[in-house]
C-alpha cells in the first residue's frame, strides 16, 4: 500500500502544511477578536479559547463560561462566532448558559448546536427550561426539544409531553413518543398507552410500549414487562413489532414463554417464524431452548431447519440426533451442521458416516462438523476409525485429523502410510505432510526411498518436502533427506536431489554440486535444475559455469534465469558484484528474452558499473526499452552522487532511442511529483465510453478519490476506453502521474491525453516504474483532462489513481 | 476486470469452497424473503448511491439471488442514474428511484437495505431501516456519538435484524489467519497494540454559499445534522468526510477498519478496548475541519499499551513471544514462521466469511450473525469517539468499556451525546 500511493501522500503532506500555514499566532483578547469569527477565516482567536479551555480546572471554567456565554448573546457576535460558541458550552456550559441556549430554538441555524450544549449540561433548571420550551417558540422545533428531553431522560417530563404524542404533526407525535419511550417507567407506559396517534405513527406507537416494557424490566418488574410485550404480540398483525415483543416476552419469562415461542414458530407469517427461531436460540435459556426443540418435528420445516442451523447449547443435542433421521434433506444437513457445534466424540462415527458416504450440502456439512468438533477426545476416536474399518471410513478420518491439526496421530499415520491399501497409504501421506514434524523425517525419508515409482512417490516427496520446508532447523531437515542418498535406483537419487534443492543448506548445495558430476545424465540434469532453482544467493557463482558448459540450450537457459533471479534477491554482495554476475548474463545470453530478464535486474543495481552496463545496450533495437527503463532507474538511485554520468546517460536514451516508450521514460524522468498539489480529488471523473465497469471496481470516481484501495475498471477487451476529470476550474497542469492496478499486468498502455478536447500527449506502451506512471506535460492550462486509452497490460486499463498536478509555485 | 479471478468465478469458487468446507448456509430459504418474493430473491434497496454507497450497490447486485429493487439518494441524477442502469441489466423496470428513504423503507417487499450515505447518516437511517424490519449492511463509521452506537446496537438487537459493518478486512483470509495466532496465544501475552489508518485529509473547501443544485434535497441531505448553508465541498462524496458536522474525518472513516481488526484480535469484547484514551490532534481550518491528525495513547485493562495514529492501514499487536500485524494488504509477523503455523480443532478458529456483501446477504437468508455485527462496530466505534473526546477535552479519558461510560469526567461526559436537527432523533 505504501508503496503504491506514496506519491498521492506525498501531494497530500503538501497540503496539509497549507492547512497549518493556516494557524497564525496568538492575540491579546480572543474573547473580543472571536466576534468577528467566520469559518474559514485565520482561527487565532478560537484556537487560543479552545486551549484555554482544555487547559482549564473546573474552577476555571465558570470564568470561561462567562465570556463564552456573552459571545453567545452579544449582538455582535457572527453567527458562526455563536454556532463556535455553543460547541464550547457543549464542556464549558452550565445551568448559567441554559436560558440562553435554549432562546436559540428559533435560530434553524443554531438551535442544533444549542441543543449539542443543552443535551449535557446537567441540572434541573435546563430540564425545567425544556419542558418550558415545549410550550413556546416555533412548532416545528419542538420536536428537537422533545428529543433533547428524551435524550435526558426527565422523568418530570412525562405530563407535559404525554399530550404531545397525540398531536397531528406526526413528526411531533413521533417525537413524543420517543421521548416518552426513553423516560420509561409506568407513567410514561400509561402516557403511551393513552396516545391517539396519527396513523403514520402508529407502527412507533407500539416501539415506544416496547421501550417503556424494557424499562420496567431494567427495574425489576419482569412481569409487568412481559405483560406489556404480550398484550403488543397479541394486538397487532405487525411481524416486525411482534418479533421485537417476542423478544421481550422470551428475555422476561424465559422457558415459561415456551408456548408463545412454540406459536410464533408456527405463525403463518415466516418472517415472525424464523425471527421467533433466532431468539430461542439466543436467548440463553437452556430449558427453554430444550422444551421448543423437544417439539422439533412438529414445527414447519423453515422453524426447525433455522433453529439447527443457529443452535449451540448442548442440550440441543437429542433433537439433532433426531433431526439427522429426518427424512427432510434440508433439515439433515441442518442437524448434521449442528453436531459441529453440540455433539460429542460420540458423534464420530455418524458424521464419518455422512461425510464419507453422503453427497453434496449432507456431506459438506457432516465434513465440516468433523473438523470443527472441539476435544483430544475426538481426535482419538477419529484415530481408532483411521485405524481400522471400512476404507472409505479409514480415508476420511484420516483427511479429518490432518484438517484438525491433530499431531498426536503422527505415529499412527507413519504406521498407516505402511497399510495395504493404497487409498489409506496415500491419505496417510498427506496427512503426514500437514502433521508431522522433524522428528517423524528420518521415518518418512524411508517411506519415499521405498515407495514405487507411482502417486505413492510422489505423495511421499510432497510430504517430506512439505516437512523440511516446515523445519525451523533447515540443516537437520536437508541432513536427514542426504542421509538417504543416493537411495536405492536413480530414479529416487533425483526425487532426493529435487527435495534438497528446496532445503536450502550448505550441505544440500554440496550435495548438488557432487552430483553434477554424477555418471547418470538423469542425475546431472536433476543437480542442474536444482542449482538453477536454488533459492538463495549461495549458488550464484555456480550458475556462469553451468550457462558456459551447459549440455543443451534448456541448461542454459534455466542457468541464465537463475543467475539473474539470484542476483536480484536481496545480499551482502557489493552492487558491483551484483554488475559483474548480470554482466555475465548479458554476454552469455543466447537470446534476447534473457537479456531483457538481466536488464530488467540490473535496474535494481543502484551502481555507475551497472549504469554503463544498461546503457551500452541502448543502441540494440531489440533491447532498447528494457535499456532505457534500467538506465532511468539508476539514474534516479544514483543521482546524487554520480550526476554527470547519470544525466548523460539519460540523454543517451533522447539520443540513440527512437521508441517512443523508451523516449517517454527519459522525459520523465527527473520529474518530481512529490512535492506538488495534486488537484485531481477535488474533480469529477466520467467515462463516458458505454462501458460498463467491471468486478470490484468501485465507479469512475475510484480513479481520482485519492484511495489506491479503490480502482476504476471496465469490462475487458475493449478498444476504446475514456476517463475524463472535470475539474472545479481551469488551471495548470503540469504532470499527470497513474498507478495502475497490478505493475504491468493491468493499466493504461497506449493512450492519447486530451486537455479540454485536445490532444496534448500521446503515449505508447508506457513503461511503469513500481506500478507508477509520471508523465510530464508542457504548458498546458484546462480544466478537464481526458484520456482515452485504446492499449492496456493486461485485459483492461484499470486505474487505481490518476494523479493531476499544478506546477510548482 | 483485473483480478486474475473475475468476481463472479470468485464467487462461484468462494460457494463451492464454502461448500467443502461446510460453512455456507446450509440451507436458503424460501420463506424468509416474504410470501410475496419471486424466486427465492432478496430483495435489496441501496440508500446512498454516491461514491462507496453505488461500490455496495453494486456489490449487492452482483449477488446471484438478490435484486436491488430501489434506489434512494437525495441527488436525482444519481439515484435515477443507478435505477436506469440496474433496469437495463434486469430488462425490467424492477428498480424504482426514491428521494426520501422513509418512502422505500415503507415497502413491505425489500428485505435488507445498503447505506452508504455521508457518515452522519449512517446511524439514523439504520435506525429507521431495522424499525421497518429490515436487515442493515451499514459503512463505516458507525455513529457520530456513542450515544448513535449503542442506540443502533440496541435496536439491531431488539427488532433481531441482520447487521454488516463495512469493514469488509474481517472477510479477508490472511486478517482472520492473524487474528487466530493472537487468540490462541500464538504470540504470547499481548504487551502494546499500534494501529495506524490513513488520514488523508483535506484543506480548505469551498464556504461561499451557493444556490442549492436543481435536483438535490439539501434539506434531507442534511438530515440530523447541523443546519448549515449550502457549498458544493460540503456535499462531494470525498469532501463530505471532512466537515465535521457530518463526519470525523479518517480517524473514524479509515480507522474503524484497523481498529476492527484489533478488535477481533483481542476477542471482540469489552477487553478488546482500551480503558484510557490521551493525546493531541490537528483539525482543519476552513469547511474541512474534521482532524487530519491524531496521536492516541493509551492503555488496555491489562495494562497493555495502544497507540494510534495516522499512517497506513496497519494493526500490530505485540505480544512478548512474537507480533502480527494485520493489514489490508497482507499479514506479517515476527518470527516469519508464525505464518506456518495451523490452528487446531480444539483451539479458537474464528468466523469464517471471505465475501463481506456475500456473508451479509446468506445471513439475511440463514439468521445467522454476520462476521461483523453490530456489536463490534460499536467496540470499534467506541474507540473513535473515545479518541475524538480525548482530543476536544484535552485530558486524558479514562473508559469503563463493561458500563461504557467515561470515568470521572462529568464534562467529557457531555461528549458522548450529540443533538438532532429536528424532526430528527434516535
Amino acid at each position: 500500500m505504501s508503496r503504491l500511493s506514496s506519491p498521492i501522500l506525498l501531494a497530500l503532506a503538501c497540503s496539509l502544511l497549507l492547512v497549518a500555514t493556516a494557524w497564525a499566532q496568538p492575540t491579546a483578547d480572543p474573547y473580543a477578536e472571536v466576534l468577528r469569527y467566520q469559518v474559514g477565516q485565520p482561527r487565532t482567536a478560537v484556537m487560543a479559547i479552545e486551549a484555554e479551555l482544555r487547559a482549564a480546572t473546573p474552577a476555571q471554567l465558570a470564568a470561561i463560561e462567562d465570556k463564552l456565554l456573552n459571545v453567545l448573546q452579544s449582538d455582535q457576535a457572527t453567527g458562526d462566532a455563536k454556532g463556535w460558541a455553543c460547541r464550547q458550552l457543549r464542556q464549558a456550559g452550565s445551568e448559567k448558559s441554559a436560558a440562553a441556549l435554549a432562546e436559540l430554538r428559533g435560530d434553524p441555524q443554531l438551535e442544533t448546536v444549542a441543543r449539542w450544549a443543552l443535551q449535557g449540561i446537567p441540572g434541573a433548571k435546563v430540564d425545567q427550561l425544556l419542558r418550558e420550551a415545549l410550550g413556546k417558540g416555533p412548532r416545528e422545533a419542538r420536536a428537537g426539544v422533545l428529543q433533547t428531553i428524551g435524550s435526558r431522560r426527565d422523568p418530570a417530563a412525562v405530563p407535559v409531553v404525554a399530550p404531545l404524542a397525540s398531536d397531528p404533526d406526526p413528526a411531533v407525535a413521533e417525537a413524543a413518543l420517543y421521548a416518552l419511550g426513553q423516560i420509561g417507567g409506568v407513567e410514561a407506559l400509561a402516557a403511551v398507552r393513552a396516545a391517539r396517534v396519527p396513523p403514520p405513527v402508529t407502527r412507533y406507537r407500539l416501539h415506544a410500549l416496547l421501550l417503556c416494557a424494557e424499562s420496567l424490566a431494567a427495574a425489576g418488574q419482569t412481569a409487568e414487562a412481559a405483560q406489556v410485550d404480550r398484550e403488543v404480540f397479541a394486538g397487532t398483525s405487525d411481524t416486525v413489532i411482534r418479533g421485537a415483543a417476542l423478544r421481550g416476552v422470551l428475555l422476561a419469562e424465559k422457558v415459561q414463554a415456551a408456548d408463545l415461542a412454540t406459536t410464533a414458530l408456527k405463525d403463518a407469517q415466516p418472517r415472525l417464524r424464523l425471527a421467533a427461531a433466532k431468539l430461542v436460540c439466543e436467548t440463553g435459556c437452556p430449558k427453554l431452548l430444550s422444551s421448543v426443540l423437544g417439539g422439533l418435528s412438529t414445527l414447519p420445516a423453515d422453524s426447525a431447519a433455522t433453529l439447527l442451523d443457529l443452535v449451540a447449547d448442548p442440550v440441543a443435542l437429542p433433537a439433532v440426533l433426531a433431526a439427522v433421521g429426518s427424512g427432510d434433506e434440508t433439515l439433515r444437513t441442518a442437524a448434521l451442521g449442528a453436531l459441529g457445534r453440540v455433539g460429542t466424540a460420540d458423534s464420530v462415527p455418524l458424521l464419518l458416516g455422512a461425510a464419507a458416504g453422503g453427497s453434496g450440502a449432507e456431506q459438506a456439512a457432516a465434513r465440516h462438523s468433523l473438523q470443527r468438533l472441539p476435544g483430544a477426545d475426538v481426535d482419538s476416536a477419529l484415530a481408532a476409525a483411521a485405524e481400522r474399518g471400512e476404507v472409505a471410513l479409514r480415508a476420511q478420518a484420516i483427511q479429518t485429523l490432518a484438517a484438525r491439526n491433530a499431531a498426536s496421530v503422527v505415529p499412527l499415520l507413519l504406521k498407516t502410510a505402511r497399510d495395504d491399501v493404497e487409498a489409506v497409504r496415500l491419505e496417510s501421506l498427506t496427512a503426514l505432510g500437514s502433521l508431522a514434524d522433524i522428528q517423524a523425517l528420518p521415518e518418512l525419508v524411508n517411506l519415499l526411498t521405498a515407495a514405487p515409482a507411482d502417486g505413492q512417490r510422489a505423495a511421499a516427496e510432497k510430504a517430506v518436502l512439505a516437512v523440511c520446508q516446515r523445519s525451523q532447523d533447515r540443516d537437520a531437515a536437508a541432513t536427514a533427506v542426504l542421509a538417504a542418498l543416493p537411495g536405492p535406483t536413480s530414479e529416487v537419487h533425483c526425487v532426493l536431489l529435487r527435495v534438497v534443492a528446496r532445503v536450502p543448506s550448505d550441505r544440500s548445495l554440496e550435495a548438488l554440486r557432487v552430483a553434477l558430476r554424477d555418471a547418470e545424465t538423469a542425475v546431472r540434469d536433476a543437480a542442474v535444475r536444482g542449482l538453477c532453482d536454488w533459492p538463495d544467493a549461495r549458488a550464484i557463482g555456480d550458475l556462469p559455469d553451468i550457462a558456459r558448459n551447459a549440455e543443451g540450450l534448456p541448461h542454459k537457459v534455466l542457468a541464465l534465469r537463475g543467475l539473474v533471479r539470484l542476483a536480484a534477491l536481496p545480499g551482502n554482495r557489493a552492487p558491483a558484484e551484483t554488475t559483474k554476475f548480470l554482466g555475465e548474463a548479458l554476454a552469455l545470453a543466447p537470446r534476447a528474452e534473457e537479456k531483457k530478464q538481466a536488464l530488467a535486474a540490473l535496474g535494481d543495481v543502484p551502481h555507475v558499473a551497472a549504469l554503463e552496463l544498461a546503457s551500452g545496450c541502448l543502441a540494440d533495437k531489440e533491447l532498447e526499452i528494457e535499456a532505457a527503463a534500467a538506465v532511468v532507474k539508476i539514474a534516479k538511485r544514483i543521482q546524487g552522487s554520480h550526476a554527470a554520468p547519470a544525466q548523460a546517460a539519460v540523454q543517451k536514451i533522447l539520443d540513440v532511442c527512437t521508441v517512443p516508450a523508451a523516449r517517454q521514460l527519459a522525459e520523465s524522468v527527473w520529474f518530481v511529483v512529490g512535492g506538488l498539489m495534486n488537484v485531481a480529488p477535488q474533480g469529477t471523473a466520467s467515462s463516458p465510453d458505454n462501458v460498463d465497469k467491471d468486478g470490484a471496481s468501485s465507479g469512475d470516481q475510484a480513479a481520482i478519490d485519492g484511495d489506491p484501495a479503490t480502482y476504476w475498471d471496465e469490462e475487458n477487451g475493449q478498444s476504446l476506453y475514456r476517463l475524463v476529470v472535470a475539474l472545479p476550474q481551469p488551471g495548470p497542469i503540469a504532470a499527470i502521474s497513474i498507478i495502475g492496478y497490478e505493475h504491468h499486468q493491468f493499466a493504461p498502455k497506449d493512450f492519447e491525453i486530451l486537455c479540454d478536447g485536445k490532444s496534448v500527449k500521446k503515449i505508447e506502451a508506457a513503461q511503469y516504474d513500481d506500478n507508477l506512471l509520471i508523465i510530464k506535460l508542457d504548458n498546458v492550462t484546462c480544466s478537464t483532462v481526458e484520456l482515452q486509452i485504446t492499449g492496456y497490460y493486461g485485459q483492461s486499463p484499470a486505474i487505481r489513481e490518476l494523479g493531476l498536478y499544478r506546477p510548482p509555485q | 476486470m483485473p483480478t486474475r479471478l473475475t468476481r463472479r468465478r470468485f464467487l462461484k469458487q468462494a460457494a463451492a469452497a464454502a461448500g467443502a468446507l461446510g460453512v455456507a448456509p446450509l440451507f436458503v430459504q424460501p420463506s424468509v424473503l416474504g410470501a410475496d418474493a419471486p424466486s427465492n430473491q432478496i430483495h435489496v434497496g441501496s440508500i446512498g448511491v454516491g461514491g462507496r454507497g453505488a461500490g455496495l450497490m453494486y456489490e449487492a447486485a452482483g449477488n446471484p439471488q438478490t435484486k436491488v429493487v430501489a434506489v434512494c439518494d437525495v441527488f436525482q441524477d444519481r439515484r435515477d442514474k443507478h435505477a436506469a442502469a440496474l433496469n437495463e441489466r434486469y430488462g425490467t423496470n424492477l428498480c424504482t428511484p426514491y428521494r426520501d428513504l422513509r418512502e422505500m423503507l415503507a415497502r413491505e417487499d425489500i428485505d435488507a437495505v445498503t447505506i452508504g450515505t455521508p457518515d452522519h447518516w449512517h446511524v439514523p437511517a439504520a435506525l429507521l431501516a431495522v424499525r421497518a424490519g429490515k436487515d442493515v449492511y451499514v459503512e463505516k463509521p458507525l455513529g457520530l456519538s456513542m450515544e448513535e452506537d449503542i442506540a443502533i446496537r440496541r435496536e439491531v438487537q431488539r427488532y433481531g435484524a441482520v447487521f454488516q459493518y463495512g469493514t469488509q478486512q474481517r472477510s479477508l483470509a490472511h486478517i482472520r489467519f492473524g487474528c487466530e495466532l493472537v487468540r490462541n496465544g500464538r504470540i504470547g501475552k499481548v504487551q502494546a497494540v499500534e494501529v495506524t489508518a490513513p488520514s488523508y485529509g483535506f484543506e480548505g473547501g469551498s464556504l461561499e454559499p451557493e444556490p442549492v443544485p436543481e435536483g438535490l434535497d439539501y434539506e434531507l441531505w442534511l438530515g440530523p445534522a447541523p443546519w448549515r448553508p449550502y457549498t458544493k465541498d460540503r456535499c462531494t462524496c470525498w469532501g463530505t468526510y471532512w466537515v465535521s458536522d457530518n463526519a470525523h474525518g479518517f480517524i473514524g472513516g479509515w480507522g474503524a477498519h484497523p481498529l476492527t481488526d484489533m478488535v477481533w484480535a483481542l476477542g471482540d469484547n469489552a477487553g478488546a478496548v482500551p480503558v484510557e484514551f490521551a493525546g493531541p490532534g490537528k483539525f482543519g481550518a476552513g469547511l474541512f475541519d474534521a482532524p487530519f491528525d491524531w496521536d492516541i495513547r493509551g492503555k488496555f485493562a491489562d495494562g497493555a499499551d495502544f497507540h494510534f495514529t495516522p499512517g497506513g492501514d496497519r494493526a500490530t499487536i505485540i505480544g512478548d513471544r512474537g507480533t502480527v500485524h494485520l493489514s489490508r494488504g497482507g499479514l506479517q509477523t515476527e518470527p516469519q514462521s508464525l505464518l506456518q503455523e495451523k490452528i487446531g480443532a480444539s483451539e479458537i478458529r474464528l468466523y469464517e466469511s471471505n465475501n463481506h456483501m456475500g456473508n451479509f446477504l446468506d445471513c439475511v437468508r440463514t439468521r445467522r450473525r454476520t462476521v461483523a455485527p453490530v456489536e463490534v462496530a460499536v467496540l470499534s466505534d467506541s474507540i473513535t469517539q473515545l479518541s475524538m473526546i480525548a482530543i476536544c477535552t484535552g485530558r486524558k479519558i479514562r473508559w469503563d468499556p463493561q458500563r461504557e461510560v467515561i470515568l470521572d469526567d462529568p464534562a467529557a461526559s457531555r461528549l458522548l451525546s450529540r443533538a438532532m436537527r429536528s424532526p430528527w432523533h434516535l
